[in-house]
């Protein structure tokens, strides 16, 4: 009986999420440019994505993307919780503020803001030339070199005070005694980072992990607001490709069999953190 | 046989289903209904090849006794020239009051995405504003498609050729179905909103502090002026990081006919390896190389060139002539315009009619949609929007609008001079020969640029995508 009060809801799930993705999947067994008649291709859409050096080189960069992404962010959040639960600072509150108001922020006002600090006459290669650094300035999205790191340093800022306010709240609930016992054991402040407060986390820490991930494979708007993929093709990732693809390129069929493969390697990572989180 | 597929495939979907099925009770039965659904149809509707659509009988004019609603769509917003375009629709409207426009109207990018679900719809607009012509996006896809209206009866009964200066020059808006919707010829699809040409937009002030009192006439001069200007400290061009309009401007100024240049833009014959652009090709990257691009030109973006230019850094700035109000505002008596330096008597110029509004198939209201063009191509209306500030509109403008000495009465004088008698004739932009070329050609010149790739391997990736999809085209 308590079924029927989930009609509703998954009418609307059914509606606007699994009904576009079935019709994806269909449509991505098609050659189609968007408006003539589709071409049925089968799987062709799929094993060409295989052999596509554009959609190597995009997963390459997302792969470079996670550590910014997930890796350092999930990291500097560990280090940040296990200062701040152990040694309370003045003014937490405001410092957890400020640290997670990127993610508070548009992402378009993020990326808008960061191309002007980062283009050529911008405030940061001004400061660059004001300490003696004149000929370390570029316009950091726009270097075939720099441009992949700056975006990955730009998710790095962005995620970081997320993965910290995550860990924190996991930290509170951490039983004080534990850190008590690990002092008594004669532990200092490293040994107990690592004995309490880690395994403490590593529920927070998978959700961040999954969080995070996810955001590093998906992150369109950041790159397409700062490069669109550019220079050359340097930041390109999978999704800013699938986006071009469709909207820009009308290979609609393409960019279907490209969503759906990033789909599934999407639930694929999220269940393999699932799992090592249950086996904790 | 795309039936047969489609067939096939159902069966081998109900199979897998069924399996599924097994284990999952409802929700498998809510799945197959959606995949027989969707079976039932392959995406994008079929207007076969038989229907290709004609304007049939036409009338020119309008019946004013019936009342009229006819609805016009454009990604030009309400500002600026989405304003001015409102303001044309009002004049329609009062002319014919039984007549009634329903205008949809949203930013350009965000109308980018809906034109092929527009196109799409059994309901179509009546008119409407596409993104290109040619094989970039929405023209060639509708056009071999059959979602687009054959223009040519309304063409002739209103004498549109005598409005944009002649019957050439609405080539840039032909495809031909009996030749695989070759582009540049066959049916009219389309008229233009805007005219354009590509030239340099300069700072004289910039000009004078690098020696020179007036504005180069050929190339050799021109370049004299780059090397001058980095001499006195005067950053020579600025450059936005896609290339293109530099790029069709040296490969026009090399080439010695327009020929050589539409040819290969239109899909039918020639090279992008073609000697001239070969050395356009190397001119690029031997500009950045030289400093005669602003410092990390490779990674700036239109509209930070466009102000950093409009700001007064930078001397010249090499595009379309829709940036020409920017220019007269922001630089005021300081802003100049002079063509890019041809090579030769005969070499073409970039640009052209441009954007389309076209009529799609599916229109209800076809002679009233046509009767709309014709009005926005009138000498009145156009004249109207020239002061108005909508730019170069696609119908010619009474010359003498334009104040004598301002960059844009320049533009209008050597559009005249290319597209008329004698002229070298102009060239549409090169990202239209290609579906893919919006999305890659930028890109592979910012290598180029940047010298991570050669003008030869440039060349060679971009000719071997126009070799691919032109054999595509016709198979």
């Amino acid at each position: 009986m308590g079924y029927a009060y989930l009609l509703l809801p998954l009418a609307i799930y059914v509606l606007v999420i699994l009904i576009p993705v079935i019709y994806a999947a269909w449509i991505s067994l098609f050659d189609w440019d968007g408006v003539s008649a589709g071409k049925w291709v089968g799987l062709h859409n799929y094993a060409q994505a295989f052999h596509d050096p554009a959609v190597r080189q995009a997963l390459i960069h997302s792969i470079v993307l996670v550590f910014f992404y997930s890796i350092i962010p999930v990291a500097i959040g560990l280090i940040l919780t296990g200062i701040i639960a152990r040694h309370p600072l003045r003014a937490v509150g405001m410092w957890r503020t400020i640290l997670f108001l990127p993610q508070v922020l548009s992402v378009v006002v993020v990326g808008v803001s960061w191309r002007w600090i980062l283009k050529q006459d911008g405030p940061f290669n001004q400061l660059l030339r004001a300490v003696g650094l004149g000929r370390w300035t570029k316009v950091w999205l726009g270097d075939f070199t720099w441009a992949l790191p700056t975006e990955g340093a730009l998710g790095t800022w962005m995620l970081s005070g997320l993965c910290m306010v995550l860990l924190l709240a996991g930290a509170q609930s951490i039983d004080t005694e534990l850190y008590d016992a690990a002092n008594v054991d004669g532990a200092g402040v490293i040994r107990e980072f690592l004995t309490v407060t880690v395994p403490g986390l590593r529920n927070q820490i998978v959700v961040a992990l999954v969080l995070t991930f996810a955001v590093s494979l998906n992150n369109f708007s950041l790159i397409w607001v700062t490069t669109q993929g550019g220079p050359g093709q340097e930041t390109q990732v999978a999704s800013t490709l699938i986006y071009s693809r469709a909207f820009i390129v009308s290979a609609v069929g393409d960019a279907s069999a490209l969503a759906i493969m990033l789909g599934v390697l999407m639930m694929v990572i999220a269940y393999g953190f699932t799992r090592l989180s249950e086996r904790a | 046989m795309r039936h047969q597929d489609a067939h096939q495939d159902d069966q081998g979907s109900r199979t897998a289903i069924r399996s599924w099925r097994r284990k999952r009770g409802t929700v498998g039965v809510l799945a197959v209904a959606t995949a027989m659904t969707l079976a039932a149809c392959s995406p994008g509707s079929t207007n076969k090849a038989n229907d290709a659509p004609s304007s049939g009988p036409i009338s020119t004019g309008i019946d004013t006794s019936k009342k009229v609603t006819i609805t016009v769509t454009d990604g030009w917003g309400t500002e600026g020239g989405g304003a001015v375009f409102a303001k044309v629709i009002k004049n329609f409207e009062d002319k014919y009051p039984n007549v009634t426009v329903n205008r949809e109207t949203t930013d350009y990018s965000s109308y980018l995405q809906t034109v092929n679900l527009k196109l799409n719809s059994p309901n179509p607009p009546d008119v409407m504003m596409l993104e290109t012509s040619g094989y970039g996006q929405g023209f060639y896809s509708a056009i071999s498609a059959n979602k687009l209206l054959p223009l040519d009866s309304y063409a002739k009964a209103y004498d549109w050729a005598s409005r944009v200066g002649s019957d050439a020059s609405l080539n840039v808006f032909r495809m031909d179905p009996n030749e695989h919707y070759l582009w540049g010829s066959g049916n009219l699809y389309g008229v233009p909103e805007q005219n354009s040409i590509i030239g340099v937009f300069y700072n004289k002030k910039l000009l004078k502090q690098a020696g020179h009192d007036t504005p180069p006439t050929t190339y050799d001069e021109f370049v004299k002026t780059l090397q001058d200007a980095k001499a006195h400290g005067v950053t020579p061009i600025e450059e936005s990081s896609t290339f293109i309009h530099t790029e069709m401007a040296l490969w026009d100024s090399f080439a010695t006919s327009a020929d050589n240049v539409n040819n290969w833009i239109y899909g039918a014959s020639g090279t992008f390896g073609s000697p001239e652009n070969m050395k356009a090709s190397q001119t690029i990257q031997d500009w950045n190389k030289n400093g005669y691009f602003q410092k990390g030109a490779v990674g700036t973006s239109d509209n930070d060139a466009a102000a950093a230019f409009l700001g007064g850094k930078a001397m010249y700035y090499i595009e379309g002539s829709w940036m020409s109000g920017g220019v007269e505002g922001s630089l005021k008596a300081d802003g100049g315009w002079f063509p890019f330096p041809s090579t030769s008597a005969s070499s073409p110029v970039g640009g052209g009619p441009t954007t389309p509004l076209v009529i799609p198939a599916n229109s209800k209201n076809k002679d009233v949609a046509a009767e709309f063009l014709n009005f926005f191509l009138s000498q009145e209306q156009t004249d109207f929007m020239f002061q108005q500030g909508w730019g170069l509109p696609g119908g010619q403008i009474t010359a003498s609008l334009a104040t004598a000495g301002t960059p844009t009465a320049d533009i209008v004088a050597a559009l005249a001079k290319a597209e008329g008698q004698g002229g070298g004739g102009t060239t549409p932009f090169i990202d239209w020969a290609n579906p893919q070329y919006s999305t890659q050609l930028a890109g592979e010149l910012q290598s180029l640029a940047a010298g991570h790739q050669t003008a030869a391997a440039f060349t060679s990736k971009i000719q071997g995508q126009w070799t691919q999809f032109n054999n595509k085209r016709k198979s």
